[in-house]
């Protein structure tokens, strides 16, 4: 099976992902008391300033997106099920749990057999896939996280994607950013006068207008302030109560001892609908494995919701995808706007990787009793 | 061969442990095994051993010579750290929740992320912010260039987007940097008994895997690291 599909037939392709947010988005960093916070990285700003700025983590849409996504349809149309073990290795990333091989054979096999864990990689545990050695399987995919468009990272977004930036504000960050690498070309010797007058100028004369026009990362920043009242307390609903409980919540007999209510209020710190996001994938894989990813974005988008409370219907999302594969660039595919839509670029690498799916299928069906197969997935 | 300045421009932080990674030689010979399909995740010394010839090869950089032991001529990385911070990196295991479930089979449908084989983890990683990072080297400029595009990022945690890389840009300079840098200090991990012993040189001691792979232990020995090539913002004067 599969003997004409070459797993070293690879191509270096750039996705360049575009988040807009449809509801508030909650990414929680750090919890200070009942107020949950932003997750935020820090870099250098435009400006030179060490600044803090929202980003959703590349973890989060590596293995929230496609990993939990992309696998569970993989295996859902192969109609496999797998160990907890096995389930451990696909969806948590495994773990090395014993003397590491280096088994080149077995990765070939991997990498031709399960093109999911190809992109994403993972530890394979001693005693999975039926060898006894712990093993890594490096994945072919990286992805950055998404960093929101504002002042804070707007030389990042830029160098990146210069498309997303506000028309207003890209003469004024290249005239900085040329001065700053003018500056910096030879970091063993002094900047000369003019470079370092140059500098100052492009600053002098661009950043408030920069400020002004991208606008700082906690200018997207709204408070939802949430309640949850103890249900102790509602009338209404005290009589589910057992009829003593009743008893001493209504005074009779026995004063009821003290205890801590559950009555709660909490805040929580959340992105407004309509920021936009940039985060930079970077991928060398097969076409079938570029297909896997396009499939895994179709999953994701039957349900577009990232980061947490969810249950409040924060964390709706579009996603638009753009691709660079050498001199090729273009549009690569929209979601989560209704209808999904794909390029012919993605169209193609996901028909490639639906063939490969369906010549799985036939396999699994013509030999449920397979040992290679089977044992591979300890199915 | 010329001398020359490999420089990669860093667009997101990068996760390292210490100043002498990333190497480029080390990254060089992954490029060059990676582009023949002969890259191992945990290659046995055998492994190594037999990918030698090819390496030596196909490798874009010279080869020096200190006392008989034969290295890459290239330097330590070069940068400033702009910023220094810390971010944190999880995981977490939720069979049934997100995913769907296994087939529990005799074990008892039971997950424990507390503690054993399936615990879940977060765990800090501590994040550099630097612009540019510079080596010295001697090889050829369309070589190393071209077994360097491939390459996007660096440092740990690459996969979740730390480290990216926006240009690689190996241009020839006068000067050969690989060993000695402009005041003469130290550029690169070298044996301690290859040191001068007719000047006064700044290093650090530490054994350390001083050829490809590092990881090795027939390439490490005790040696002499270079103390200047990580600058902080704060050590200007």
């Amino acid at each position: 099976m599969f003997d004409n599909y070459n797993i070293f037939d690879r191509k270096k392709t750039r996705l360049h992902c575009v988040i807009t947010t449809q509801s508030p988005l909650s990414h929680i960093g750090t919890v200070t008391g009942n107020v949950s916070n932003l997750k935020t990285l820090e870099r250098i700003d435009i400006n030179g300033d060490r600044r803090s700025v929202f980003a959703y983590s590349g973890n989060a849409l590596r293995n929230g997106v496609i990993r939990r996504r992309g696998v569970s349809k993989a295996l859902e149309v192969l109609g496999l099920e797998v160990n907890p073990d096995v389930h451990h290795t696909l969806f948590a990333g495994g773990r090395i749990d014993g003397s590491t091989g280096s088994d080149m054979e077995l990765d070939a096999q991997i990498r031709k057999l399960m093109p999911w864990l190809s992109v994403l990689g993972t530890a394979k545990p001693a005693k999975v896939f039926g060898t006894k050695d712990a093993q890594m399987v490096q994945g072919r995919l990286n992805v950055g996280s998404a960093y929101l468009v504002c002042f804070e990272s707007c030389d990042y977004v830029y160098e990146q994607f210069p498309g997303l930036i506000h028309p207003d504000a890209i003469e004024g960050i290249q005239a900085i950013l040329r001065a700053k690498a003018d500056l910096t070309e030879d970091p063993f010797n002094v900047p000369d006068k003019g470079s370092i007058a140059a500098y100052r100028d492009a600053k002098q004369n661009y950043i408030p207008l920069l400020r002004k026009v991208m606008k700082s990362w906690t200018e997207y920043v709204m408070v939802d302030q949430t309640t949850r009242r103890d249900s102790t307390h509602d009338t209404e609903l005290q009589k589910f109560l057992p009829a003593k409980e009743q008893k001493l919540l209504a005074g009779d007999g026995e004063a009821k001892k003290k205890e801590k209510s559950d009555q709660m209020i909490a805040s929580d710190r959340l992105i407004v609908p309509g920021a936009k996001l940039y985060s930079r994938w970077d991928v060398n894989c097969t076409d079938v494995e570029l297909g896997f990813i396009v499939d895994a974005l179709l999953a994701f988008s039957e349900s577009p919701y990232i980061a947490g409370k969810g249950n409040r219907g924060n964390g709706l999302v579009s996603m638009q995808f753009w691709f660079e594969q050498g001199i090729d660039r273009g549009e690569f595919m929209v979601l989560g706007k209704g209808v999904d839509t794909l390029s012919p670029t993605a169209n193609a690498a996901h028909a490639k990787y639906s063939e490969y799916l369906s010549v799985w299928s036939d396999y699994l069906s013509q030999a449920k009793e397979s040992q290679e197969l089977r044992g591979l997935l300890s199915a | 061969m010329l001398n020359l300045r490999i420089t990669a421009y860093l667009s997101t932080p990068l996760a390292a442990y210490d100043n002498w990674s990333p190497s480029i030689d080390s990254l060089l010979e992954w490029m060059l095994l990676d582009k023949l399909g002969l890259v191992s995740p945990n290659p046995t010394p055998q492994q190594v051993e037999d990918s030698r010839t090819i390496v030596a090869a196909n490798m874009p950089i010279t080869k020096g010579d200190l006392k008989g032991q034969w290295y890459w001529q290239v330097s330590s990385p070069c940068y400033t750290i702009l910023a220094e911070n810390q971010d944190r990196f999880r995981k977490r295991w939720e069979p049934g929740i997100d995913t769907p479930n296994p087939n529990w089979g005799k074990r008892k449908a039971k997950v424990d992320t507390s503690q054993g084989a399936e615990k879940s983890y977060d765990l800090p990683l501590p994040l550099r912010t630097i612009d540019r990072i510079d080596w010295y080297a001697i090889g050829d400029v369309e070589g190393v260039q071209s077994l360097l595009e491939p390459c996007t990022s660096l440092g740990k945690k690459r996969s979740i987007g730390n480290g990216q890389i926006s240009r690689w840009q190996t241009i020839p300079i006068e000067y050969d940097w690989h060993l000695w840098g402009k005041n003469g200090e130290l550029m690169r991990p070298i044996p301690l008994e290859c040191m001068p012993v007719d000047r006064p040189i700044d290093f650090a001691p530490l054994r350390w895997g001083w050829r490809p792979p590092s990881w090795l232990h027939t390439n490490k020995t005790n040696c002499a690291m270079p103390i200047h090539n990580v600058r902080r913002l704060t050590d200007a004067p």
